[in-house]
């Protein structure tokens, strides 16, 4: 048996079926970085430099939360699951008191509502901008990057103003959110939105036009809709192959009933898609900023919180700027949940980010991995097996950039 | 959503309020009643599943989402006889979800090819204790146990 047919018989082994494990497991790494919040690993298998097989392995920045939720009362998880993520952190905490929020009879303030869906909105704004920054990390394209990271630092700057933290707000609570809107606070969003949605249309065309992002990024990363539907995908990476889903629309939550988000998908399903679909929803979340800042009424933000939330199972979820954020809460009528469940975004888009990479050169990685929105601690490091050559090397994240730059310079 | 439909799965103690639907079934039935979901009623999105430890038995629910309605199938299984058909030749979306509840309930997913391996636990989670979301263990034991090992 000659050496090609070996490489091949040992392919088809690991490789047959729509996603197949090799059974000798995996050696950890310890890819975990204090500043990110999923690090993930992934063994790719590559034929010379075609990547045949990605298998990811997750759990890197597992704390127990859902553990922990368990033995802390209703007010104290709202703040801990905030912590489970830096960039969307009201995302996580409104999906947790939404769902609360559900088992109970409580009314929600209209005035709160509005005021949630304008945080809810800022901070998509700067998760899409601080992910289109990596972007142009990735690809090498660094001014890009220092532009974009300089322009979210308007609306952490604002998030700061509104609720007196950038990262972990402490805003959301059960029947409202903690405090009122400062006086005038329409007098700095107003100017901040303005500059943000001119940067957005610069952005836009050099996206379009720039020779890097063009040969970077377009048709890299297509999938078969057909396929990936099936992995069950959420957010902006169903929404670029075309499925009109978002949980703002299909179950509305806090003002969104009133202030109607205006969901764009794409046909295309490669990276470039991702890229003017997220620049879309940008300006549309600057919109709805602007609609609801100029359109909130007057009234309470929050009403007498209950100790104890009644028995019962409840379900909620929100739109977060990754995709659709899940939880599951059980109350058996005590100050505490009995089970907390928490589906993160990334979660649910790892399998179909994996399909994406299939066909694709060892250089597309970090730009198609980038392409999901991952918190990227997920490029840590790699274990990159040559079947052809039967080599086998580690890179870490750094190095594979250099590497996929080099390899479009030499190449393209 | 067309309740309709859902009448036709027989012998079901279904319950509908607000925007979720609780179908319980029996462990055996449940890629029966998946299929069901997926096939006649069109369902696509399988937002999570979810395992909890009710004390004798674990109870597991898969969450499904379609138009606007959370549809659950809760099926429970004794403690003693942790076995289950996996659906993920019927949804490939569920394989992470699956082995998740593997990880931290102990439950077997007949058919699921990461049966057997850890996806969040570390690869040096002892053997001999229950696993971490189980009631016979306290988080306070499992860090005693790992940080002996």
């Amino acid at each position: 048996m000659s050496d090609k047919d070996q490489a091949e018989e040992k392919l088809a082994k690991i490789s047959t079926g729509l996603i197949q494990y090799s059974p000798e497991g995996l050696v950890p790494f310890g890819p975990v970085h204090p500043a990110l919040k999923e690090p993930e690993y992934f063994k790719i298998i590559l034929e010379g430099e075609k990547i045949v097989q990605v298998i990811p392995r997750i759990g890197y920045a597992h704390r127990g939360i859902e553990r922990a939720l368990q033995d802390r009362n209703w007010i104290q998880a709202i703040y801990l699951v905030e912590r489970i993520c830096g960039i969307c952190s009201f995302s996580h905490s409104l999906a947790f008191v939404q769902t609360v929020e559900s088992l109970t009879e409580l009314e929600i303030p209209r005035r709160a509502r509005y005021i949630r869906l304008i945080i809810a909105e800022l901070e998509r704004i700067h998760s899409h901008l601080l992910w289109l920054g990596l972007v142009g990390y990735w690809t090498g394209f660094d001014t890009l990057f220092m532009w974009i990271w300089r322009d979210r630092e308007r609306v952490l700057d604002l998030i700061e103003l509104i609720t007196g933290n950038r990262v972990h707000k402490s805003y959301a609570t059960i029947t409202g959110v903690r405090r009122d809107l400062p006086e005038n606070i329409e007098r700095h969003i107003q100017p901040a939105m303005k500059y943000l949605s001119d940067r957005v249309k610069f952005y836009k065309e050099i996206i379009n036009s720039e020779a890097t992002i063009l040969i970077r990024t377009k048709g890299i990363g297509w999938v078969s809709p057909d396929v990936a539907v099936r992995l069950c995908p959420v957010g902006p990476l169903l929404r670029c192959m075309g499925f009109k889903r978002d949980v703002r629309t299909d179950d509305p939550y806090a003002a969104y009933d009133e202030i109607v988000p205006d969901v764009k998908t794409s046909t295309d399903s490669d990276v470039h898609s991702l890229l003017n679909l997220r620049l879309d929803e940008i300006e549309d979340s600057i919109r709805m900023v602007l609609e609801a800042i100029t359109s909130i009424p007057t009234g309470q933000v929050k009403s007498s919180i209950p100790r104890a939330i009644p028995r019962g199972d409840a379900m909620g979820h929100v739109e977060a700027p990754r995709g659709e954020l899940f939880y599951f809460v059980r109350s058996e009528g005590g100050n505490k949940p009995v089970r907390v469940k928490i589906r993160t975004p990334t979660l649910a888009n790892i399998l179909t980010a994996t399909e994406m990479l299939k066909g694709h050169t060892l250089a597309d990685v970090p730009v198609v991995l980038t392409g999901m929105d991952p918190c990227f601690g997920c490029m840590d490091r790699l274990t990159i097996i040559d079947i052809g050559e039967g080599k086998r090397w580690q890179i870490n994240g750094e190095e594979l950039r250099r590497y996929g730059i080099e390899w479009y310079n030499k190449n393209r | 959503m067309s309740e309709d439909k859902l009448n036709e799965l027989h012998n079901l103690k279904i319950n509908k309020e607000k925007n979720k639907i609780m179908i319980e079934t029996s462990p055996a039935d449940i890629r029966d009643v998946s299929r069901f979901i997926i096939e006649k009623m069109g369902v696509k999105h399988l937002t999570a599943i979810t395992g909890i430890d009710e004390g004798e038995k674990i109870c597991i629910i898969y969450h499904f989402w379609s138009e606007g309605n959370f549809i659950n199938i809760v099926t429970r299984l004794l403690k003693t006889e942790l076995k289950i058909e996996s659906i993920t030749d019927i949804v490939p979306g569920a394989l992470l979800y699956e082995a998740e509840v593997h990880d931290m309930l102990g439950v077997f997913f007949h058919g699921n090819p990461l049966m057997g391996t850890h996806l969040l636990l570390p690869d040096t989670y002892p053997e001999d204790i229950p696993p971490p979301l189980r009631k016979e263990i306290t988080p306070e034991e499992i860090r005693r146990r790992m940080l002996l090992e």
